[in-house]
C-alpha cells in the first residue's frame, strides 16, 4: 500500500516537472510579441501614427493665419488658446503631443536600434537590416531635430555650444536620467545619424512613410541652414537634388479639386503630418491677408492652396494629400535651400537658376517671367519670399522666423488681436522657444527655458 | 507554433495516462487482497430520540471508505462494508450525527437515536472545489449558503442571488458600465481583475455564467480569507466562490421534481431621469439663435443638421415664413415630450418565465441526476429578450469491489439574446448630442417619424431627387428593423476517478472540457438606416452626373464569432484517518489549467439574405464623402480577429489535523506557474501559504457555560495572489490587427517598456474568528476580523514624457485595510408560529497606501468618482473628491471656489492646477459598512421572509446644469430652474447663473465642487418571499410527495436615504423596475 502511494505521488510529481517546459512558454495572446526579428523591427517602423507625424505648435504661433478671438475661447486646448497669442503659460498644466511624439519616435527608434545591435544578419537579410537601421537612425534624427526647433532657443553659431538643449535619449531604458546637455550637441547628434543613415538607406524608396537616401541629404541641408552653415547646407541640398531632382508642373493638376495635390506626390522625399490640432481646420480660421496677397493673380498655388468657403479664406491643405498638414520633406524646400545658399555664397545667377526652375512651375503655363537680380542681396531677398509663399502652412514658418529674425535685415514683428486686445511678438523673443511640458519638468526635474 | 490543443492533450494525456495505469495496477492489487474477504453486513434503524419517529433517507457511511447507504422509510438500513472494522457514521439533517465504531467484537445496537442538533452551524459541509471539509473542522473564514436560501430569490442566473445574503460580499452597481461587479472584502487589487474566482464543481469557470441555470445548484460557498481561499493560490486574491451543483444520491427512489415561474416587471420611469424641460430648451435654443449661435451650423460644408425649432427660426429670419406660423409650429413642438413615445413605443413591461425539470436518484452503486432547464426572458426593452435551454447530467458509479468510483458529467447550454433596442440612450441628435426633448417618434396611428439626425432636413429630403436612396431616420423603423442576435452555445464534459486504496487514502484523477462557442449577427439590411446612409455618403457623382456607389447596393452583415475552449485536469491525493485522539485530513495534488480563447469579426457589404452572398468593395481608395465634399475617406473596414491563451501549472496541499476534536491545526500551499508572457522564470511562479488554528473551547472539560453549548476561536494567517496579464518584464509590441492607414501595412505597436523585475501581486490576510450558539440556536453566529494588506500591487509609476512612454506600470503600489463580518441568527419564536432572523452585517475599510502617481485635478474628480481608478496615496481606490465650494458671487451668481486657499473665481486655475492633496476627499464611493437584516415566519405551510439590505459611510455626485452643453444645444438638467437669476438668490441655491460665454472651467468646477456631493447611506427593502409548502405526510389525497407555491416581490423600494435630493444612491441615474414573480413547485 505504501510503496503504491509512493509511486503515484512520484509519478504525478515527475509528469509536472515534464509537462512545465513547453506548456508554459505559449505566448498568451498570438498578436502579442517581443520585438527581436527584422519582420518585428519593420513592422513597429511601420506604425505611420508613431514615425510620421510632426510636432505643430510652431505652427500655431506663426504668421500664416489668423482666427476671430470668440472662437478662439471655447473651443481649443490650452495649447491652442494660448500658444495664439504666446501666452505666458502655455499649457496650464496640460500635456504637450509636441514633446511627446518625438519623444515616443525615440523611443521606438531606440527599442530598434539597440534590438538590432543584437542581430547578426545574414547575407540574405543584410540589405533590409541596413533599411532598418538607417530608417530608425534617420527617424530618430528627425526627432531630435524637431524637439530642437521648438524647445531650443534658435541655433546661432556664437551661443549654440552654451545653450540648453533636450535630453538625447539613446537608451530605451526608461530608468536612465539624462539631461538637456546642449544645442550644438543636438545638432552633432542629429547630423551625426543621419551621417550614419545615408550609406544605409536605398535610393528611392518604394513607401513614402520611410526615407530615402535624398531625405536624409534633405534633413541635413536644413540642419546646416539653421546652423548657418551655408556652404554644407547648400552641399547637402545638391546631393538631395542630384538623386531626387523632380518637381511636379502645378499646371498639370485640377486646382478646382478638394484636394489638388496626390498623396505621396513625386515632390515628397518623406511623409510626415503634423499633428492635428483643431484650430487648423476651424473654417474660422483664415489664411493672413498678406501672405494670400502676395501671391500674383497667375500664380497656381493661389487656386491649389487656398480656397473660399461662405466668405472666408481657408488652407485646403497640400502635399499631404488631405486636410491634415504636410509635415514632411519634399523637393520643392531643397530648391529653395540650395537657393538661398548660393545667393548667400555670393552665386548669384545659380541662384536665380534654381529659384526659377521652382517658379516655373507655379505659374500658369506660358505666363511666367522669370526673376531677376543684379545681387546677391537682390537675389537672397527673392529666395526668402518664394521661400514664404511656397512653404506656407508647412510647419517651417516658426522655425523660419526664428532664423530670419536674427537678420535684422528680415526681421518682423508679430502680432495677434483677441477680443479687441492687441499682442505682440518682436523678433528675438524669448517666446519663441516654447516651455519645456509641466510633466515633464514634474518627473525629470529639467530646467525650464526662460519666457 | 504549436497549436495549444496538441500540447495539452499531449500532456493531459500523459498524466491521464499515467494515472490510469496507477489506478488499474492499484485496482488489480486490490481485487487480488479484497476477493478473499468475507463482507460483513451492517443492519440497523434509526429512530428520533425522545419521540422515537422513524428517520427515513438517513445518511450511513463507513469513515473513509466508498460504503453508504439511505435509511428506509421505516428507518431501516442494510449496509454491506469490505473492511472488517471501521467506523460508521450516521447523519440527517436537523440532527447531531453520531458514528459508531464495529468490529470483530463490537457489534452495532440494533436501534440507533439521533438527537436534535442544537446547533446547525456543525452539520456543515464546505465546499473548497478541492475538498469538502466539515465547517466544524475549518480553520478559515467560509460562507455557506444552502440552496433554500439561494432559492427564496427568483432571479434567472446564479450569482445575483448572492445579494444581500452574503456575508462580506457586495454588489457595486456601476451607473458608468451598466454591470455589477462583486467584491469579497474589499478590493485586493487597483488595475488587475478584481472579480472573484468562480470555481463551479472541482474547476474554475471560464464560460458565461448566465449559462448556469440556478436549479441545479444546491450549495454556493464563498471562501474568504487565506486559510479558506489559498488553496486557489495566485487566483485567489479576490476571495473564491465555490458552486456546487446537484448530484443523485445512492439508494434512493427516482425523484422528479419540476419548477416553474413567471415573473413580471415594470416599464422604466424614464420621468425619474432628471432632464430639462422641453419649454426650457426651446427657450434656450431661442436665445441662442438670436446670439448666432447656428451659423455655423447653418454655413457648413458638411451639412450639419438644425433642430425642427432652429429651423423654423432661420426660415423666419430669411422670411420664407411669417412669425406667426413659426410661433405656432414652436408652441406645438413645445407640447412634445419625447419621453411619453419612448414609453409608448421603446418600452415595456418585462416579462420572464423559467421552468426546469430534475430526476435525480440512485441505487447501491449508482447515483444519478438529471435536468433540463428552459427561461425565456422578455426585456422591458421591446425588441430585447434572451432565452436560454440548459441541459444537466451527473451520474456516478462505484465498481463492484467499492474502491473505483467513476463519474462522468455533461452539462449542455444554448441561449440566444436579442439585442435590437439600445433605450432611450441610443437615439441621438448628432455626433453623440442626446436628441432634442420635443422629437415625436410616432404619428397618431402609430406610424414611425423621421427625426433630424446627422445631417441637414433639407438636404436629407432632397437625397432621392438625386437619385439616393431615402435618407431619412426614424427610430421606430430603425427599432422594428433591427436584427441583432447574438447565440451562444456551451458544453462542459467531465470525467473523474475516485480509487480508495484502504480506509484512510484515497486517489482522484479529474478531467473537464468546455467549450463555449458565441456567434453574434447584427443584419443591417438595406432598409436600415445604417445601411443607407453608408451607401449614400460613399455615393460618387460622376462627371456626366450618374452616380458610382463604391458600397453595393444591399445590406450589411456585421457579424463576429468567439469560441473559448478550455480543459482542466487534476491528480490529487487524500488523506484521512482518525486514531486515538487524533485525526488528520490532508490533500495534495498537480492541477493543470489551460483556456484558449479565439474572436474574429467581420463585415460583409451587398449582403443578399436571401442567397447568402455579400460583394467585395474597395478598402483602398479614399472616397470623396457625399455630404461633405471637403472630406474623403476609405470604406470603412472593421474585420479583425485575435487570441488567447492562459495556462496554469499548479502544485497543491492541504492538510488539517486535529486533536481530541478541538483543537484544529491547518497549513496549505500552493504555487502557481503561468504563461504569464515574458516574466523571469523565476518569477513566473508563485508560492503562496496560509496557515490556521481552530479552538472549540466549549468542548474543553473546564467549559460549563451552559447557556453557550458552542464556542469556538479561529485565528489564520496567509497569503493569496492575483495576476495582471497587462504587464511583462520584456519590451512587447501588439501586432495591430489591421494594416495601417495609407500605406497598408502590417504594424506594430509597442505595448509595454522592459520591466525585469515584474513580480505577482500579493495579498496577505489575517483572520480572527469566533463562532457560538446559544442552547436550542436561539442565538448563533459568528464575528471575524481581519487585517488585508495589498504589495507588490501594479500601478502606474511616473515617468517623463521623453523616455518616450506615456503609461509605465511596476509592482509599485501597496493596500492596507481592515474589516469585520459578524452574522447573528437568532430563532426569535417556536412552536406553530416560528420567526427567525439573520442578520448581516460587514465593515470594510481600505486605502492605498503606496501609491507614487499623482496626476491632475481633474483626473480625481472626474474619474474617481466610481468608474476609474487613479488612487492617491492613504485614500481608498474608489473615492470621491471634489473643489471646495464657496459659494455662487452675490453679483453675478458665478460659482466660486479656492485657490492657493484664496476665494477664486479662476476656474482655470482651480480646475486644473489644484494639486490633488488640496482637493476635497468626501470619503469613499463604494460603501464601507453593509448588510441585511432577513426575517423569516413560518406558519403551517406558510413561509414569509423579508430581507432589507443597508448601506452606510459612501458618497456619491449628483448631476446638475452643464451649460457648457446647455449652450451648445445639447440638452441640460432640471436644476436649470433652480439656478441663481438674481443677487440673494446665492442663499437659496448652489446652482450658478447662466454665463455670459461659454466657460467649461467654470462648469468643471461647479459639477466637480463639493456642494453636489451627496451621502449614499440608505436602507433598502430588498424583497419579500412568501411560500406555501404541502406535503403528502400532511394531506393524504396530494399527488405529489410535495409541493411549494410561491411568490416573490423584488426591489420593493428605498425606505430611509441620508440624501436631500431625492436620488437614489446605487442608481442616480433611473431607478430599478420593481417585479413580482409566482411559482409552483412539485416533486414527485
Amino acid at each position: 500500500m505504501n510503496l503504491r502511494k509512493i509511486l503515484t505521488a512520484g509519478l504525478i510529481t515527475l509528469c509536472a516537472g515534464g509537462c512545465q517546459k513547453g506548456f508554459l512558454d505559449l505566448r498568451p495572446n498570438e498578436s502579442l510579441i517581443v520585438p527581436s526579428s527584422l519582420d518585428d523591427f519593420q513592422q513597429l517602423l511601420s506604425n505611420e501614427t508613431v514615425f510620421n507625424l510632426s510636432p505643430a505648435i510652431g505652427e500655431i504661433g506663426c504668421d500664416d493665419y489668423y482666427t476671430t478671438g470668440a472662437n478662439l475661447l471655447s473651443a481649443f486646448t490650452p495649447v491652442e488658446r494660448n500658444g495664439y497669442f504666446w501666452a505666458q503659460d502655455v499649457y496650464q498644466g496640460t500635456g504637450v503631443s509636441d514633446w511627446d511624439i518625438p519623444y515616443k519616435q525615440v523611443f521606438y527608434a531606440n527599442v530598434i536600434l539597440s534590438g538590432l545591435a543584437s542581430l547578426n544578419p545574414d547575407s540574405l537579410s543584410v540589405s533590409q537590416y541596413d533599411q532598418i537601421r538607417g530608417t530608425a537612425l534617420f527617424d530618430r534624427a528627425f526627432a531630435f531635430y524637431n524637439l530642437a526647433i521648438t524647445f531650443c532657443a534658435p541655433y546661432h553659431p556664437d551661443s549654440a555650444s552654451s545653450e540648453p538643449g533636450i535630453p538625447l535619449r539613446l537608451s530605451p531604458d526608461p530608468n536612465l536620467k539624462v539631461g538637456r546637455g546642449t544645442l550644438d550637441q543636438d545638432y552633432r547628434q542629429v547630423i551625426a545619424d543621419l551621417n550614419a543613415a545615408i550609406p544605409l538607406l536605398p535610393l528611392a524608396s518604394p513607401v513614402k512613410e520611410f526615407p530615402c537616401r535624398g531625405a536624409a541629404y534633405g534633413l541635413l541641408a536644413r540642419a546646416y541652414l539653421d546652423m548657418q552653415q551655408y556652404s554644407q547646407a547648400g552641399n547637402y541640398a545638391d546631393s538631395c537634388l542630384r538623386l531626387d531632382p523632380v518637381l511636379m508642373d502645378y499646371n498639370q493638376l485640377s486646382l478646382n479639386s478638394t484636394y489638388p495635390f496626390p498623396k505621396y506626390n513625386q515632390e515628397v522625399l518623406f511623409e510626415s503630418e503634423l499633428y492635428n490640432y483643431g484650430i487648423f481646420y476651424s473654417t474660422l480660421t483664415q489664411v493672413d491677408t498678406t501672405l494670400y496677397g502676395s501671391y500674383a493673380p497667375n500664380d497656381l498655388r493661389r487656386k491649389a492652396f487656398f480656397v473660399i468657403r461662405g466668405g472666408r479664406l481657408n488652407f485646403k491643405g497640400t502635399y499631404s494629400g488631405v486636410h491634415t498638414r504636410f509635415g514632411g520633406i519634399a523637393t520643392d524646400e531643397i530648391y529653395l535651400i540650395r537657393a538661398e545658399c548660393e545667393a548667400r555664397q555670393g552665386q548669384t545667377a545659380s541662384a536665380l537658376l534654381d529659384l526659377n526652375t521652382l517658379l516655373e512651375n507655379r505659374y500658369a503655363s506660358g505666363s511666367f517671367i522669370p526673376d531677376s537680380a543684379s545681387t546677391p542681396d537682390q537675389a537672397l531677398s527673392l529666395v526668402l519670399s518664394a521661400r514664404r509663399k511656397e512653404l506656407a502652412f508647412r510647419g517651417l514658418r516658426w522655425n523660419d522666423l526664428r532664423r530670419l529674425n536674427q537678420d535684422p535685415r528680415f526681421a518682423i514683428m508679430l502680432e495677434r488681436i483677441v477680443n479687441g486686445q492687441v499682442y505682440s511678438l518682436a523678433p528675438n523673443d524669448p517666446r519663441y522657444t516654447w516651455p519645456i511640458p509641466t510633466d515633464e519638468i514634474q518627473a525629470s526635474g529639467l530646467a525650464q527655458n526662460p519666457r | 507554433m504549436r497549436s495549444t490543443r496538441e500540447l495539452l492533450q499531449f500532456h493531459a494525456g500523459k498524466t491521464l495516462g499515467i494515472f490510469l495505469i496507477a489506478l488499474i495496477l492499484a485496482s488489480a492489487a486490490s481485487a487480488n487482497s479484497g476477493s478473499g474477504a468475507d463482507t460483513l453486513i451492517l443492519r440497523g434503524r434509526i429512530l428520533a430520540s425522545g419521540t422515537r419517529a422513524p428517520l427515513g433517507g438517513a445518511i450511513i457511511s463507513v469513515s473513509g471508505g466508498p460504503e453508504a447507504t439511505g435509511s428506509d422509510a421505516k428507518g431501516f438500513f442494510r449496509l454491506p462494508v469490505s473492511e472488517s472494522r471501521g467506523t460508521l457514521k450516521i447523519s440527517y439533517l436537523g440532527f447531531d450525527p453520531i458514528s459508531l465504531p464495529f468490529g470483530p467484537g463490537l457489534k452495532i445496537p440494533p436501534e440507533l437515536q439521533l438527537s436534535r442538533s442544537g446547533n446547525q452551524l456543525e452539520e456543515v459541509l464546505v465546499s473548497t472545489g478541492y475538498q469538502d471539509l466539515k465547517q466544524q473542522r475549518a480553520t478559515g473564514s467560509y460562507t455557506v449558503l444552502d440552496s433554500s436560501l439561494l432559492n427564496r430569490v427568483v432571479a434567472p442566473d446564479v450569482i445575483s442571488r448572492l445579494d444581500g445574503i452574503t456575508s462580506g460580499l457586495v454588489f457595486n452597481h456601476n451607473p458608468g458600465s451598466g454591470t455589477d461587479n462583486i467584491n469579497i472584502r474589499g478590493m485586493s487589487t487597483i488595475f488587475a481583475n478584481d472579480q472573484p474566482l468562480i470555481v463551479v464543481d472541482n474547476f474554475p469557470y471560464s464560460g458565461d455564467l448566465n449559462d448556469i441555470n440556478p436549479a441545479d445548484v444546491t450549495q454556493i460557498t464563498v471562501l474568504k480569507d487565506a486559510a479558506a481561499a489559498s488553496i486557489w493560490g495566485a487566483r485567489a486574491g479576490n476571495g473564491v466562490i465555490v458552486i456546487t451543483t446537484r448530484k443523485g444520491r445512492y439508494n434512493s427512489p427516482m425523484r422528479v421534481e419540476l419548477n416553474a415561474n413567471v415573473t413580471v416587471g415594470g416599464k422604466p420611469d424614464l420621468f425619474s431621469i432628471p432632464t430639462l424641460s422641453t419649454g426650457d430648451f426651446i427657450a434656450t435654443e431661442e436665445t441662442l439663435f438670436r446670439e448666432g449661435f447656428f451659423q455655423s451650423a447653418e454655413n457648413s460644408y458638411d451639412q450639419q443638421p438644425l433642430t425642427p425649432v432652429v429651423e423654423l427660426l432661420k426660415d423666419q429670419a430669411n422670411g420664407q415664413i411669417d412669425s406667426a406660423t413659426a410661433s405656432a409650429e414652436i408652441a406645438a413642438l413645445g407640447k412634445v415630450d419625447l419621453r411619453n413615445d419612448l414609453e409608448k413605443y421603446f418600452y415595456r413591461p418585462s416579462l420572464d418565465q423559467q421552468y426546469s425539470v430534475n430526476l435525480s436518484g440512485g441505487s447501491s452503486n449508482q447515483e444519478y441526476y438529471l435536468s433540463a432547464g428552459y427561461d425565456n426572458n422578455q426585456s422591458n426593452l421591446v425588441g430585447n429578450g434572451y432565452s436560454r435551454k440548459t441541459l444537466d447530467l451527473e451520474d456516478t458509479y462505484t465498481l463492484p469491489g467499492r474502491r473505483l468510483r467513476i463519474q462522468a458529467g455533461l452539462s449542455y447550454t444554448e441561449s440566444l439574446t436579442l439585442a435590437n433596442n439600445p433605450g432611450y440612450q441610443g437615439i441621438y441628435f448628432y455626433q453623440g448630442s442626446p436628441i432634442y426633448p420635443y422629437a415625436s417618434l410616432a404619428g397618431p396611428s402609430g406610424n414611425p417619424l423621421p427625426v433630424v439626425h446627422d445631417y441637414d432636413f433639407p438636404f436629407v429630403e432632397a437625397a432621392p431627387s438625386s437619385g439616393l436612396l431615402n435618407w431619412e431616420y426614424a427610430p421606430l423603423e430603425e427599432l422594428r428593423l433591427s436584427n441583432n442576435t447574438i447565440q451562444q452555445d456551451d458544453y462542459r464534459i467531465r470525467l473523474g476517478g475516485h480509487y480508495q486504496f484502504n480506509s484512510f487514502l484515497s486517489a482522484e484523477v479529474l478531467y473537464q472540457y468546455e467549450k463555449v462557442n458565441g456567434s453574434g449577427k447584427d443584419d443591417h439590411s438595406i432598409q436600415t438606416y445604417f445601411t443607407r446612409n453608408l451607401i449614400n455618403d460613399y455615393t460618387q457623382v460622376n462627371p456626366d452626373g450618374s452616380l458610382t456607389l463604391p458600397i453595393p447596393m444591399g445590406g450589411i452583415l456585421d457579424a463576429n464569432d468567439n469560441t473559448t475552449e478550455s480543459q482542466n485536469a487534476r491528480g490529487q491525493l487524500d488523506f484521512d484517518k482518525q486514531w486515538g485522539p487524533h485525526e488528520v485530513a490532508a490533500i495534495a495534488g498537480v492541477e493543470m489549467m489551460d483556456a484558449e480563447s479565439n474572436s474574429s469579426y467581420y463585415r460583409n457589404y451587398g449582403f443578399q439574405e436571401a442567397y447568402g452572398t455579400s460583394q467585395p468593395v474597395d478598402y483602398a481608395t479614399q472616397f470623396t464623402l457625399y455630404n461633405n465634399p471637403y472630406q474623403a475617406q476609405s470604406i470603412p473596414f472593421v474585420n479583425s480577429m485575435g487570441s488567447q491563451s492562459n495556462r496554469f501549472l499548479s502544485y497543491f496541499g492541504n492538510a488539517t489535523y486535529t486533536f481530541r476534536d478541538r483543537y484544529i491545526l491547518s497549513g496549505s500551499a500552493r504555487k502557481d506557474e503561468s504563461n504569464l508572457f515574458g516574466v523571469n522564470t523565476n518569477l513566473r511562479g508563485v508560492p503562496l501559504w496560509s496557515s490556521g488554528a481552530s479552538w472549540v473551547l466549549s468542548r474543553e472539560p473546564f467549559y460549563h457555560l451552559k447557556a453557550f453549548p458552542l464556542v469556538r476561536l479561529r485565528l489564520t494567517y496567509g497569503f493569496s495572489g492575483n495576476l495582471d496579464n497587462n504587464v511583462t518584464a520584456y519590451t512587447t509590441a501588439i501586432a495591430a490587427s489591421q494594416v495601417n492607414y495609407f500605406a497598408h501595412a502590417p504594424y506594430a505597436i509597442i505595448q509595454n517598456p522592459p520591466d525585469p523585475d515584474l513580480r505577482w501581486e500579493k495579498d496577505r490576510m489575517t483572520n480572527l474568528g469566533l463562532d457560538f450558539a446559544s442552547r436550542n440556536d436561539i442565538l448563533s453566529g459568528s464575528i471575524d476580523y481581519y487585517l488585508k494588506n495589498g504589495t507588490d500591487l501594479i500601478g502606474f509609476t511616473p515617468v517623463a514624457p521623453s523616455t518616450g512612454i506615456s503609461d509605465y506600470q511596476s509592482n509599485s503600489a501597496d493596500t492596507r485595510g481592515h474589516g469585520m463580518d459578524l452574522v447573528l441568527r437568532s430563532r426569535n419564536l417556536e412552536g406553530h408560529l416560528k420567526w427567525t432572523t439573520s442578520f448581516l452585517f460587514t465593515r470594510v475599510t481600505q486605502w492605498v497606501s503606496r501609491y507614487q502617481q499623482q496626476v491632475t485635478a481633474p483626473v480625481y474628480v472626474e474619474l474617481a468618482s466610481g468608474n476609474g481608478t487613479i488612487p492617491l496615496q492613504g485614500r481608498p481606490v474608489y473615492s470621491v473628491y471634489s473643489y471646495r465650494w464657496g459659494g455662487l458671487d452675490h453679483n453675478s451668481g458665478d460659482p466660486q471656489g479656492y485657490y492657493q486657499g484664496q476665494l477664486s473665481k479662476d476656474w482655470q486655475d482651480i480646475v486644473n492646477n489644484t494639486p490633488a492633496d488640496s482637493l476635497v476627499y468626501d470619503g469613499p464611493s463604494r460603501p464601507p459598512v453593509f448588510g441585511s437584516v432577513l426575517n423569516q415566519f413560518s406558519w403551517k405551510g406558510f413561509t414569509l421572509s423579508a430581507n432589507i439590505s443597508f448601506e452606510f459611510g459612501f458618497y456619491f455626485r449628483k448631476s446638475s446644469i452643464n451649460y457648457s452643453t446647455l449652450l451648445t444645444d445639447q440638452g441640460g438638467n432640471p436644476d436649470y430652474d433652480l439656478r441663481w437669476q438674481k443677487p440673494g438668490d446665492e442663499a437659496f441655491t448652489p446652482v450658478p447663473s447662466v454665463p455670459a460665454v461659454v466657460n467649461p472651467d467654470r462648469d468643471l468646477f461647479y459639477l466637480y465642487s463639493q456642494v453636489l456631493v451627496e451621502k449614499g447611506d440608505n436602507i433598502r427593502f430588498r424583497d419579500i418571499s412568501l411560500a406555501y409548502d404541502l406535503d403528502r405526510t400532511q394531506w393524504k389525497r396530494l399527488p405529489f410527495s410535495h409541493i411549494q407555491i410561491y411568490g416573490y416581490l423584488n426591489n420593493v423600494g428605498l425606505i430611509w436615504k441620508a440624501n436631500r435630493v431625492g436620488l437614489d444612491p446605487d442608481y442616480p441615474n433611473l431607478r430599478p423596475t420593481r417585479s413580482a414573480s409566482l411559482g409552483i413547485k412539485v416533486s414527485f
